[in-house]
């Protein structure tokens, strides 16, 4: 029962204690406060270390002010709540500097109510009780009656709980009931009344308690602590019936406190087995039990023990509970008998799926291959022609040109030297001249050494530029390629406008180059008699051997009256 | 007196060009170099007012050494010296900072004539150069293959991609290309500016 009382004048003590604080100073952290608040009605305790952080880093350094009191505080009551108490002394007395240094009375008291409740905790009972006084003195100079109130309250709580004095307590709450009554301080005149009658149960006057109880009822202000005061009474009078059905009540509705509701089971479970309930009193047990974490000790182990021999015919209900359970335990076995075939069944199918894919993946990969290789055929098919005309066209300007170049000169001398034979040895030299430019024009088509130094632009002009009828035209950025993609656009081209130039009969050809960032066009098109279906000839054959090389498309439009237009595009 | 040096890995030009200079009053030739690197170091010790250059030198690419001694000593004016009669050259030098463009069969006035109206701030081209350049502009009137005229008018017209495929048996994004390239070409950036161009210009 004291037990009890202490809980009941802690629970009111922490109510009353800390109360948001409310200030009229300029806006500027005020949201923080009410969050910290929020907190700890939420009881996010790590939540509040880092917001009040981080508000004390703000003020820093000012840390004598309103803001750093909240920061304090909140912070402190967190600490003491989760037991570090230590710390939490710290917090709560630079909380109380802070107060004195803005001189506010009302953070001041509050910040001593609050060291007094850590104290309590801490069960030094002196020490809280001076705490407590502060905050009362401070609260009457002020003429705060509530705060009073609330003061005796707390010092009274430290008196019944921590050092036994049940008179002591009591003259510390008939000073504040007379306040609270005085006032009309609902709050207070109902748990203070309420608390009092624990106390007086306590010292075995249960006529005072009744009669504090009625009180209570006149005020309206009867909760389920009243209820289990009054319970409390019909147990010493020994009325275990009615006691029992307040209990029940009480445990019927949503009780917030832990404690309480573990002192009500606690109460519930003694009074049934006196009452001879067994079958209660070990349903109460048992919930007690559940819901405390601590281990078993011996005493609630032999409690257990007694009532369940006490309880024989329930042993008999319990072992058809386990015959069926041990039903649905063969049940349960053969379904995941079953569900284990199936899961392999269905892995097995899995598995032939996977070898197929692989097969096929396979399939597909010697597929690849062989056009890989097939690519790589043609690759080098054209690589080494490349490279044989290159060669050729070294050979031919360096061997044939060298020599024809030396027959020029020596005949030159000649014609000088034989004044009579001249005409004739002007004709030879001339056919020499145009020997030496024939060759040089086959060289350098063979491979213009112009493309790799300047690339398909300058190229592409030069060879139109060698033909009246070829007109050429540049659009985009000129942007040089990879070797592979300019000797072989220019072989298309040159192809092209050959096959233009020799078998459609045209009068004009145009040529047109257009190089974008990413792309090039070449379109080569002609005015000539167009090309049927069959006469496809040698050379597209080639260009699109090479097109397929590039990786590039390719487009024909071609009509009997329209010419022929071939353009090729490629990404590049 | 006019500083000028000769880049040409022909000595054979050089040596001719050194004379004609040399015995013109007013100017003298400097310094000659054979190769691009040749150029770089002699540019290191002499400055000169003008450079004829070589586009075909064995070590690097004259465009690219136009750029670079153009970016480097930017009061040095350079005249192109050159075999290559295409559009493609003049309009590369010019962009890499030549002021000047000779084709190596100009006569021997024009090269001394184009020293002095470059060294004046003018640019000169010799005779032939100066026709090819004059003959691109009146190409330059705007070519437009079949297709892209085909092409075309049917944007104008407003079809879409997907239906101008059907219509010309083409693939969706052949179109596409075709349709990036005429924008290249005439140089709009969205088919609506191309539309009044078409329109306009009356290209179709």
């Amino acid at each position: 029962m004291k037990k009890l009382a202490g809980i009941l004048l802690g629970i009111i003590t922490f109510v009353l204690g800390c109360h948001p604080v409310s200030f009229d100073h300029d806006p500027g952290y005020e949201e923080e406060c009410a969050y910290m608040q929020e907190l700890l009605a939420r009881k996010e305790y790590d939540s509040i270390y880092i917001v009040a952080d981080r508000l004390l880093k703000a003020v820093t350094p000012d840390t004598l002010s309103v803001w750093a009191y909240n920061a304090y505080s909140s912070k402190g009551v967190a600490l003491d709540i989760t037991g570090k108490y230590d710390q939490a002394g710290y917090n709560l007395y630079c909380a109380l500097r802070a107060a004195e240094a803005i001189d506010d009375p009302v953070l001041q008291g509050k910040a001593h109510n609050n060291i007094g409740i850590l104290y309590f905790n801490q069960r030094d009972a002196d020490q809280a009780i001076g705490h407590y006084h502060k905050f009362y003195e401070i609260a009457a100079v002020r003429g705060d009656s509530i705060s009073m109130v609330r003061a005796l309250n707390n010092m009274g709580n430290a008196c019944a709980t921590i050092k036994k004095d049940l008179d002591g307590a009591l003259s510390y709450f008939e000073t504040g009931l007379a306040i609270a009554d005085r006032i009309g301080y609902w709050e207070g005149r109902q748990t203070i009344r309420i608390t009092m009658a624990d106390i007086c149960i306590g010292k075995g006057n249960l006529e005072k308690a009744l009669q504090l109880l009625d009180e209570v009822k006149a005020i309206d202000g009867w909760d389920y602590y009243a209820d289990y005061a009054l319970a409390t009474i019909y147990n010493k009078q020994k009325q275990y019936d009615k006691a029992i059905s307040l209990y029940q009540s009480i445990l019927a509705r949503k009780v917030n406190n832990r404690e309480f509701y573990l002192a009500v089971l606690n109460d519930a479970s003694e009074i049934s087995e006196r009452n001879g309930d067994l079958k209660s009193a070990l349903r109460y047990r048992v919930r007690y039990q559940a819901d405390r974490d601590s281990m078993h000790t011996l005493e609630s182990a032999r409690i257990i023990q007694n009532l369940k021999i006490a309880y024989e015919t329930e042993k008999k209900e319990m072992q058809i509970v386990s015959v069926e359970e041990e039903k649905r335990l063969i049940l349960w076995l053969t379904l995941s008998c079953i569900a284990l075939l199936a899961l392999f069944l269905v892995l097995l199918v899995f598995r032939q799926r996977f070898i197929n894919q692989k097969k096929e993946l396979a399939e597909k990969r010697v597929e690849q291959l062989e056009q890989e290789k097939e690519l790589v055929a043609a690759k080098s098919l054209l690589d080494g022609e490349n490279q044989e005309r290159g060669r050729l066209s070294r050979e031919l300007h360096d061997g044939l040109g060298g020599l024809l170049t030396m027959a020029k000169l020596d005949l030159d001398k000649f014609r000088q030297e034989k004044e009579t034979e001249k005409e004739r040895l002007e004709h030879v030299i001339s056919l020499m001249d145009r020997s030496i430019t024939e060759m040089r024009r086959l060289a350098h088509n063979l491979m213009p050494e112009s493309l790799a130094r300047f690339g398909l632009y300058p190229v592409l002009e030069e060879f139109c530029a060698g033909s009246s009828s070829v007109d050429f035209y540049f659009y985009g950025k000129e942007r040089r390629l990879d070797r592979d993609i300019e000797i072989n656009i220019y072989r298309i081209a040159c192809e092209l406008i050959n096959n233009a130039l020799k078998h459609a009969e045209a009068s004009q050809i145009n040529v047109q180059l257009i190089q974008a960032d990413d792309s090039l066009s070449l379109t080569v098109q002609d005015d000539g008699r167009g090309m049927g279906g069959s006469t496809e000839g040698q050379g597209l054959s080639t260009v699109r051997s090479r097109i397929e090389l590039l990786g590039a498309t390719l487009n024909i439009v071609s009509g009997k009256e329209r010419g022929t237009e071939i353009t090729v595009e490629l990404n590049c | 007196m006019i500083k000028v040096v000769i880049v040409d890995d022909h000595p054979i030009v050089a040596d001719g060009i050194r004379q004609l200079i040399s015995e013109e009053a007013g100017m003298d030739v400097v310094g000659t170099a054979m190769c691009g690197k040749d150029c770089k170091e002699l540019l290191q010790n002499t400055t000169p007012d003008i450079i004829l250059l070589d586009i075909n030198l064995p070590d690097m690419n004259g465009m690219d050494l136009c750029a670079y001694v153009h970016n480097r000593y930017p009061f040095i004016r350079i005249i192109a010296l050159t075999g290559f009669k295409e559009y493609f050259y003049m309009q590369k030098m010019l962009q890499n900072g030549a002021s000047g463009y000779l084709l190596k069969n100009a006569l021997p006035e024009e090269i001394l004539e184009g020293i002095r109206s470059v060294y004046k701030g003018e640019r000169y081209f010799s005779e032939e150069a100066g026709s090819v350049i004059s003959a691109r502009k009146e190409k330059g009137k705007l070519f437009l293959t079949i297709r892209e005229t085909e092409l075309l008018s049917l944007i104008v017209e407003g079809y879409t991609n997907k239906e101008i495929a059907e219509k010309l048996f083409l693939g969706v994004e052949t179109v596409n290309s075709y349709r990036k390239n005429l924008l290249l070409k005439l140089g709009v950036k969205n088919t609506a500016a191309m539309v009044k161009l078409a329109i306009t210009e009356k290209l179709i």
